[in-house]
Parts: structure tokens; sequence; C-alpha cells
């Protein structure tokens, strides 16, 4: 194996002498390229919404925009709202709706002409002031508000708009709670109904300059499937802003409370736990400073590591901007995976330059040395983390994708920044000038005051190794038992996402979604979208029967998940029965078709606008809504697979008629759950495929099936352990946890690959595996300890979050950080001496191209 | 169909002699009460046949698409005024469904009265037996739509002058001929029943005859346009025979042509009862006596 790493080797220890020589012209283009993506950074592009999750071919996707196309956006706002006299039909509870009503629509008369505002998403307001009831007096059918335009005074004449409100099947819940004392605002918004290719074009431009007539009935159907727009986050941010304005009025506020729901009011919330996000990172990067002071003592060994995390992180942003790629709630596990492999790299190579110097090496052939040795070892930890984050790509899930990519991108430039720029940043301020001068620079009475961690950890490290010698067996014994029992632990994992796990038990959006869902008609819904494939196939008595008892069959078979469903099986029912004198036994779908379609004629003239909500135009298309109370993923999912071969089933005899009928589930929820569904089967592949790369590259650049075999298991463990604590313990694998893994393979394939590399070079020297152990350890192991330290506190410091996700993030990755630490200070040692892993260095046969740098080490090695 | 003619731009003009003058001086007000006479004064009853086009559409290339098949409902027209002062009058309307068959027999009653706020409409649907009234305002809501077309009941409920006030916007020219744009906006008693916040028409200062209506709904939104294609000459009488009306906030479009008409024939004023609505074969026995002297309108006759 020697033939592939040696030259790579060779090749790397000359590149500092390379850039050097033109130092300044490098400097130069990373300087320009790094003004030229940061210019690049305002076209970054956010999408948080769960939409996004998906990728646009998929059907379930497919589904969702043809819907949107249909009925259009159901990415609303309800705002739950608690009147402070307890009453929602009270005079004053009335007056205030009907005034927060029109101040959501009639906001226009304080715009100046061609101004925009955000609240032109609002398409439609929904309230108990101007719910409409269809309503029979005599021979009159027609559609009226329940309250209108006059807020009833007497107290009469207001409880029989209640008792009218009671009456209609699809009020309680959506607009008042049954005690009445929650009521229910839905705004209905454009959000994921924005065409896509909306040209700026006036209808009637086209129409009269065209000068050709419409005839509609030459224009070929369109059938490509419909495109919308993503919905921004800082899209929600300003309506849910301007609703906030209205709802927060002295005279509103001081009679109603509000609990918001929907994408719009989380987007606040949303904000507040990226803010937590920055901050937390901000404190870590922090700790991360003072320790990478502590333990070089010199600023510009503190200042060279961070230049490289931050140039990778904003190259990484502005190439992802000019590749048009949508950063999602990813993108900070992306930052935090190069801010691992930047700190790891940089420490990685001052470490071992310090270590050199402070031998009194001089600074070119310090520099020289450690990118040869510790440069070969970085090319490696960076293509093995590579493959394993592009193994992650397998996944339809786009955010994931998205991450994968920009992380990729993210690990190669740290490596490339640490390779080519690092030279150059050291050789203009050098971290150490020669050994006996080092004490005093500028922190020299800082270090008076704080012992030299250094000196100790070398204390500690000499120790190490002869301590696993003595007792090479039991310690193997021990680690094989940990990762037997992780294992066991492992497969107790749940998969669960719930949606509100990404705010603090202690949010505000919490409480609303549980006040939503238990007072009102819940905070999540999924539509069932059906197209029977031939027209006016609706207004057979038979379909509307169907679904119909699809659900009734929902309504009682899922009661504890399903607050309420509609259809226009419901309002078919309803108009019938108000159609013949209101009698309760007339509320069902008349049998004869005839009866039924002109029953449905009658409700469209009534309301039209409620019937384009239920039923496509021609009667071809139509969809159930279905209420949903919140419960994770894991739950839900059993449930969600029953509902989908109960809808199957409907689907299924509808056939006999309709051959050409199709069903969809679709609307958030549904995306969600799908989402949830993939995550479930893709991510352990992924997470396989990502081991078996991974352990394929040690074996080929270490050449022996033996060294990539013992290689592998303190590759494993830190992973292992992580999922047997979350499954022993009970924590579900969430969307959060679950890219954890990435970066703790990332983390331990980086020590363990760095210790291997440096120990197979002084190992093929003589064979003599105890004194390359010893000499690995004292060399690598510092720099194993100071990036272990380092990352693993910057990483605990997560674990003070309010919201769950980002807290277990952190506490899991500092146990994953240690556990790494611990295989290579003690497993590997042990498996190298047990399994005695000579990389057949006994046959002594030194390549002796390697001479210049073998020389060099022993010389070294004598000098320690 | 008095009311119906109103708003779908059933304009007619007998001569612009009538208005020569000088037409700059006039007041906003003053043209429209033009418009009205120009719409409401010229024939005293008329039968005709004519054509819903309906789809839902979308706009790429610079051309209005349908996305859906377009759905076509054909309908007979029969309609009398009842002269009840100077410039004064009711009319009495009946709309017969032809076609799809699923639908035939389907009709609508509408009364209008000089000195009543709304109008009466009725709807026969002969498969329920009954015949239902419904609603020409809704309390400012939406109200119902024309059979299952993107012209509502209120888009054919005439405006009347007394309940909004005017403003001239500007002139220009539409469509290649000059315009006035007059701005109406409902007066507050008005205010509380129309779904339209104002209303922006584009009047032809030649013939009086409106040639676009823009509706802004009730939260300032540009909501609908009512546009005139095409006016023909029929019997010395000025007729809108083409328009479209487009609903922009649901992307959906009506097209309106007339087939055939005539007009100033004899009605029969029992032919504007419950009865014409409910009996089949009175209503046919008589619709075939008015059938007779229908025209039909040349496409190219502009």
């Amino acid at each position: 194996m020697k033939n592939i790493l040696n030259p790579v080797s060779r090749f790397i220890s000359k590149i500092p002498e390379k850039v050097l020589k033109r130092k300044w012209l490098y400097l130069g283009f990373f300087i320009a390229a790094t003004v030229f993506l940061i210019m690049n950074l305002g076209n970054l592009k956010m999408d948080m919404t769960i939409e996004g999750w998906i990728q646009d071919d998929d059907p379930t996707k497919i589904a969702f925009n043809e819907y949107h196309a249909q009925f259009g956006s159901e990415d609303g706002v309800y705002i739950v709202y608690k009147p402070k006299d307890g009453d929602v039909f009270s005079e004053k509870s009335l007056q205030t709706v009907k005034s927060i009503q029109e101040d959501l629509l009639n906001y226009k008369e304080t715009l100046r002409i061609g101004q925009k505002s955000a609240l032109d998403h609002i398409v439609k307001v929904n309230t108990v002031v101007n719910a409409r009831v269809l309503t029979a007096e005599n021979d009159f059918l027609y559609a009226r508000p329940l309250v209108g335009e006059h807020v009833p005074e007497s107290q009469a004449e207001r409880n029989e708009l209640r008792e009218i409100a009671k009456g209609e099947k699809q009020f309680p819940l959506q607009y008042f709670s049954e005690d009445m004392k929650y009521g229910g605002i839905y705004i209905e918004t454009n959000f994921g109904a924005i065409p896509l290719d909306e040209e700026e074009v006036k209808v009637d431009d086209l129409v009269l300059d065209t000068d050709t007539d419409l005839t509609l009935e030459e224009t070929v159907t369109d059938t490509a499937t419909p495109r919308f727009k993503p919905t921004d986050q800082a899209d929600y941010l300003k309506l849910n802003e301007a609703i906030n304005e209205i709802l927060s009025k002295p005279e509103y506020a001081e009679h109603f409370e509000y609990y918001a729901v929907g994408n719009t009011p989380a987007a606040e919330y949303d904000l507040l736990m990226v803010d937590e996000m920055g901050n937390l990172y901000m404190a870590a990067l922090l700790i991360m400073i003072v320790l990478l002071w502590y333990f070089f003592r010199r600023f510009s060994a503190v200042t060279w590591s961070l230049t490289i995390v931050i140039l990778s992180t904003i190259w990484t942003l502005g190439i992802s901007a000019l590749l048009g790629l949508t950063i999602t709630g990813f993108l900070i596990l992306t930052i935090l995976l190069i801010l691992t492999v930047g700190i790891a790299d940089s420490v990685h190579i001052m470490s071992g330059y310090s270590f050199l110097r402070n031998t009194n090496v001089d600074h070119k052939t310090s520099l020289k040395t450690i990118y040869g040795t510790v440069g070969t070892a970085l090319l490696l930890t960076a293509t093995t983390n590579m493959v394993g984050i592009i193994a992650l790509n397998i996944t339809p899930v786009v955010p994931i994708q998205t991450f994968a990519i920009m992380s990729t991108l993210g690990i190669s430039l740290a490596f490339l920044f640490t390779i080519f720029l690092l030279p150059i940043l050291m050789d203009i301020w050098k971290p150490w000038k020669k050994g006996d001068e080092s004490d005093k620079s500028s922190g020299s009475l800082l270090s008076r005051i704080f012992p030299n961690f250094a000196v100790i950890m070398q204390r500690i490290l000499d120790k190490v190794v002869p301590l696993v010698e003595k007792r090479p067996v039991p310690i193997l014994v021990i680690f094989f038992g940990i990762i037997a029992f992780c294992i066991y632990g492992a497969t107790m994992v749940t998969v669960n996402s719930n949606m509100l796990d990404q705010y603090p038990e202690d949010s505000k959006f919490r409480e609303n979604v549980e006040i939503a869902d238990n007072k009102m008609m819940g905070a999540y819904s999924m539509v069932v979208f059906l197209d029977l494939g031939k027209e006016n196939a609706f207004k057979d008595p038979k379909v509307l029967k169907s679904m119909d008892e699809l659900q009734r069959k929902f309504e009682e078979k899922y009661e504890k998940y399903v607050v309420m469903t509609s259809s226009l099986a419901d309002v078919a029912k309803d108009a019938y029965k108000k159609l013949n004198e209101g009698k309760d036994e007339n509320y069902i779908i008349p049998e004869d078709p005839q009866v039924l379609s002109q029953t449905l004629f009658m409700f469209n003239n009534a309301s039209p606008e409620d019937r384009k909500r239920l039923v496509g135009d021609n009667y071809q298309k139509a969809n159930i809504k279905i209420s949903l109370h919140n419960y994770g993923s894991y739950e839900y999912s059993k449930v969600f697979e029953n509902m989908q071969s109960d809808i199957a089933t409907m689907v299924n005899n509808l056939k006999q008629n309709y051959s050409e009928a199709t069903v969809s589930i679709t609307g958030i929820f549904a995306l969600a759950m799908q989402t949830a569904d993939y995550l479930t089967k893709n991510e352990v592949n992924s997470f396989g495929i990502a081991l078996v790369a991974i352990c394929l590259i040690l074996l080929i650049v270490f050449g022996s099936a033996k060294v990539g075999a013992a290689a592998m298991f303190p590759n494993l463990l830190p992973a292992i352990l992580t999922f047997g604590l979350l499954g022993i313990l009970g924590i579900p694998l969430d969307f959060y946890t679950m890219m954890l893994a990435p970066i703790i393979i990332g983390i331990s394939v980086d020590d363990t690959v760095t210790f291997i590399t440096q120990y197979r070079h002084e190992v093929i020297k003589d064979g003599n595996i105890k004194r390359a152990l010893r000499y690995t350890m004292k060399e690598a192991g510092q720099a194993l300890l100071f990036t272990s330290l380092v990352l693993g506190l910057g990483f605990g410091i997560m674990s003070v979050a309010a919201a769950a996700g980002t807290s277990n993030m952190g506490r899991f990755g500092f146990i994953a950080i240690m556990a790494g630490l611990m295989c290579d200070l003690f497993f590997l040692p042990a498996l190298i001496i047990v399994f005695k892993l000579n990389f057949g260095a006994n046959k002594q046969s030194p390549d002796d191209k390697e001479e210049t740098v073998t020389n060099l080490k022993e010389q070294i090695h004598e000098a320690v | 169909m008095k009311p119906f003619k109103k708003s779908i731009q059933l304009i007619l003009l007998v001569s612009s002699l009538f208005f020569i003058g000088n037409a700059n001086a006039q007041s906003p007000k003053e043209i429209m009460v033009k418009v009205d006479s120009v719409e409401n004064f010229t024939y005293n009853s008329s039968i005709r046949k004519f054509q819903f086009t309906s789809c839902r559409y979308d706009i790429s290339g610079g051309k209005l698409r349908c996305k859906t098949k377009p759905r076509q409902v054909v309908v007979e027209n029969i309609h009398k005024d009842y002269l009840v002062g100077p410039k004064k009058k009711d009319a009495k309307s009946l709309d017969m469904i032809i076609s799809p068959i699923a639908d035939k027999g389907t009709n609508m009653l509408v009364w209008k009265k000089a000195d009543q706020d709304d109008n009466d409409f009725w709807l026969y649907l002969p498969a329920l037996g009954k015949v239902k009234r419904i609603a020409s305002s809704n309390e400012g809501g939406e109200t119902g739509s024309v059979f299952g077309t993107e012209f509502s009941i209120e888009d054919v409920s005439p405006r009347k002058i007394k309940d909004y006030t005017y403003k001239l916007l500007g002139e220009d020219t539409f469509n290649n001929r000059p315009v006035w744009i007059i701005e109406s906006t409902p007066t507050e008693a008005r205010s509380k029943k129309t779904f339209y916040s104002k209303v922006i028409s584009y009047v032809d200062k030649e013939r009086y005859v409106i040639l676009k209506d823009e509706l802004y709904n009730r939260t300032g939104k540009l909501f609908k346009q009512l546009i005139t294609k095409k006016v023909d000459r029929i019997d010395g009488v000025w007729i809108v025979t083409k328009s479209s009306m487009i609903n922009l906030l649901s992307r959906r479009i009506t097209n309106y042509d007339v087939l055939s008409i005539d007009f100033n024939l004899e009605i029969d004023d029992e032919f504007f009862t419950q009865r014409a609505m409910t009996d089949f074969a009175y209503r046919e026995k008589k619709m075939n006596e008015y059938r007779t002297s229908l025209k039909d309108i040349d496409s190219g006759n502009k």
C-alpha cells in the first residue's frame, strides 16, 4: 500500500514549499474569490417548509401541486382566540372578530397606489361572522353570513345565532369550541399556490392585442404538472408580522388572547430557534477559541484555525448560492460539520508543527514534515468523510440532499484551505518562532497563571500505551462488550418526528398547537384528493355515498386522531335537507342522480366559492379534508397506513364504474408523514452504505484487510454508542438526532485515520509495534486530545439549547466525540497490539524513496 | 333578462346623434346616465339565444389558455320592459337552459322593479320540482353564480345611478376607441350590499358603450374584468354580442356569445310567471312562437 500513500505523501509534503514561492499570488486569489463569493451570499434561497422536503417529481408532491392548482392553497393561518368574557357569541367578541376580519381585508385603504402589502397573500378570512349558512326561507334559498354586517345587540338574537351555528355540521370546532370559550379565525392564503410561471401580463392586454376571440373550445387542454413558487421563510414572517400588527391593536388585544398555528405563525418561532442556534454557535466558537489558545498559547494559531473554518463556511455558502441550492434548517448542521472538520484539520497540522518546532526543527522543514504525514492523513479523512456524506445523498428528501452536497463541499474546502492556504498563513504570522522564544509571546502572563496543558497531556499520553500493553485483551473485551450492548440498544431506536419537537417545552407555539388541538379543530390536516377521470362523476349519488361512508368510518375508527372531516358529501346532504323543509330525515344524499345534480346546482348557485373549494368545475375532481390532532410520526405511521388502505378500498370499489379513478393523500401533514417514511427507510441504508464505503477506502488505502477491519471498529463505536444510548434512553430518532450520524462518523474517522496513518508511518520503519505506538501516541495523541476537547466542549454547549432537537445534538455530539477519543486512546492501540498490525513491516523493506522523511523523523524521535 | 343584459354590456345604441354636444364638458355622472339610457331604453322586448363557455385558464406565451376542458351552457332568454314613467321602467325576463341535457329545463326568472333596491330571482330545478328564490345581493358577500359561470347574480343586476358616486379618472383610447375612464364607488347604503368596493369603467366616447369594467372586491383587489369584444348592429340596434368575464383571483373565464337575437316582439305577460318555469308544455308552445323571428348573428359582422 505504500505505493499509493507514499507518492501522495511526498506530493503533499512539497505543497507548502510550492505555494510559499508564490504566496502573494495564492493569497490574492483566495482574497479575490472570497470577496466574490461574499457578494454572492445575497442570492442564497431559504426554504423551511415541509413541501421543500420532497422532490418535485415525487408522486406525493405532484398530487400536492395538483391539489393546489385545483383548489388553491391549504397553507393558511388558524388563529384561535379566547375572549376575556368567556363567550364567543357575546356582543363584544362578535364585534371584535368582525373588526379584525375587516382590518385583515380592508388594509388597501391605508396603502398608497401601487404599494404592496404582506396582507396581499390573504385570499379569504373565515370567521364566525362571515361563515356562510345555507338558508331556506319558504321558497327562498340562499347562503348568508351567520352574523353579517350587524352584530345583534340583544342577547336573544345572539342566542338564536348561536343555535343556528351549533346546528351547522361544519361550524363547531372550526369557528368555536364546544364550550364556546374559544373561537377560530381561518385565514386562507395563496402560499404554495402562486404559479411558478406566472407572467406579468394583464389579461386585457392579451385579449385586445392579439385581436382574436377567446375561442376557448379550440384551446388544448393542458396536462402539464403545475408548479408553484415555493414559499420563502421571509414571506411567512412578513405576513405574520402584518397579522400580528392587527391582532395586537389594544382594542382587540384587551379582549382576546390568541393562539395562532400554521406555517405562518410558526415562522416567528422558527426564527427564534435559528437565533438560539446562532447564539449557541457563537458560544461554541468562543469556547473553541479559548481552548485553542489554552492549548497552543499562540494567538496566531487560534486566528489561523478560525480563518480556515470561516473561509470554508463562506465559500460553501457562496458556492451553494452560485449553484442555486436552497438552504434549509439543516444549514446549522453543515456549519457545525465545517467547524468540526476545519478545526480538526488545522489543529492536526498545527499540533504536529508545534511539536516539531518545540524540538527545534526549523520552520520550513517542520512544514514539509508535517504536511507529508498529517497532510496525507487529512486527505484520507476528507475523502472518507465525503464518501460518508455522499452516501446520505441516496435519499429523496431534498434538504438532506442539499445538506450532503453542501457538507461535501465544506469538507473539501476545509481540506483545500488547510493544504494550500494554511502554510501561507503560518509563514506570514508564524505561530512558533523557536522553542526557547515561545514563552515570551504575548500570552506569557496568562501562561504563568494557567498550567501548560500540552505538558500535562504529554505526561498522560505517555502512560496510555504502557497501560494498554499491560491489559490489551480486557480492554478489547470491554469495548466489544459496549459495542454489543449498544447494538442491542440501537435495535430499540424508534423514529419519531413530531413537528413540535423543534420548539422548546415552554414555547408559546407549543401552547398554541395544544389549544388548537384540544379545544378546536386541530393544527394539522390532510387531504384526500380524488380524480375519478370522468366529468360529472361527483354528481353520481354512489360516489358521494362512498365518500360519506369513508368520512364516517374515519371519524369513528380513528376517533383519537381525526377531529372532523368535510367534503362535497356533507354539503350535498345539508343542501338537500334545506331544500326539503329542513327536516333531519332529509340530511341524506339523494338517490336520484338528477335530484342530486340539481341539489348541487342549487348549492353552487347559492355559494359558488364554497363549491369551488370542494369540487372542480366539471365535477371530476374533489377532495375530503381531514382535520387531525397532533401526534408524533411514530404513532401516526401505523394509523396513516390503515387510513391509506381504507381509502384504497373505497377507490377500488369506485373503479368498477370509474376505471381511471386515482386517489392521492396530500396536504402538509401527508408530506411530513411521507418524509418521515423516507427517513426511516433510507437513513439506515445510507448509514450502512457510508460505513461500507469508509471501510473499503480504509482497506484500499492501508492495503490490509486486518487493518481495515481493525479501523472499522473505532470508527463505528461512537455512532453505535449514540444510537444505542438513544434506544436505551427511549429518545426517538428525529430529523435532528438522525443528522448526528455523519458528524459523528466524520469526527471518529478523522481521529482514527490520523492515528493509523501516523502509526503506519512509524511502524513500517522497523516493524516495532510498541515503539511505533508510543511515538504515535506522543505525536498524534496530542492532536487527538486537542481536537476532541475543543470539539467536544464546543458541541457540548449546544446541550443547553431550549429546543429538544438542538439539545440532543449537543449532548450526544459530546458523548460521541469523547467515545471516539477513548477508542483511539485505548481501543485502537489494543487492537493493534492484539492483532499485531504492523503493515507487513517485519519484512524490513523500507521504501528508499521515503528516506528523507524517515531520517528526519528519526532525528526528531531521538531529540524527543 | 333585462338586468342580465345590463351587466354583460348588452349595450345598445340607437344613434350617437342623441348625444351630439360638448361631450368633454359632461360630468362623469352625466356620462353614466347616458350610458344607462343607451343600455335600457332602445327596445322594449327581445328574444335571444346565447352561450356561456367557461374554464380555468392560465397565461403562457402571452396567451390565455384553458387548463381544463371548457364547459358550455346554451341558454334562451326572453325579455320584456314595462315603462312606469319617463326613463323609468320595470323589467321581466326568463332564462332557460337548453344544453347540456342534464340541466335542460332549469330556468331562471328575474323581475326588476324600478322602485325596489333588490331584484327578484327565482330558480326552477325540474328534478327537485321546486321553484326557489335566490338572492341578488348578499350582505356584502359574493352572490351566487349564474348557471355555474363566472357571472354572478350581482354582475347581471344593473347598477343603479343613485347607488353610486362617479369620478372621472381620465381619458384614453381603449381598443382603438377614445374612452372616458370613470370610477363608480357605491354609496354607503349600497356598499353594505355589494361585493364590489368600486368599478372602473372604460366608456366609449362615441357610442356610450362600456368597453371594459374592472371590478374590485371588498378588499380592494382587482377581482374580475368584463371585456366587451364585439358589438353588432342588428335591426338598427347596437348590441354587444361577445364579451368575457375574467375572474383574476380564481383564474377562471366565461365567454358570453350571442348566437341569435330579435327585438320588439309581442310577448305574453303570463310568460314571466312561475307557470312558464314549471309547465314544460306551456313554455315550449310559447317559445316555438317566439323563436320564429330569431336571427342568427353573423360572427363576421362587426
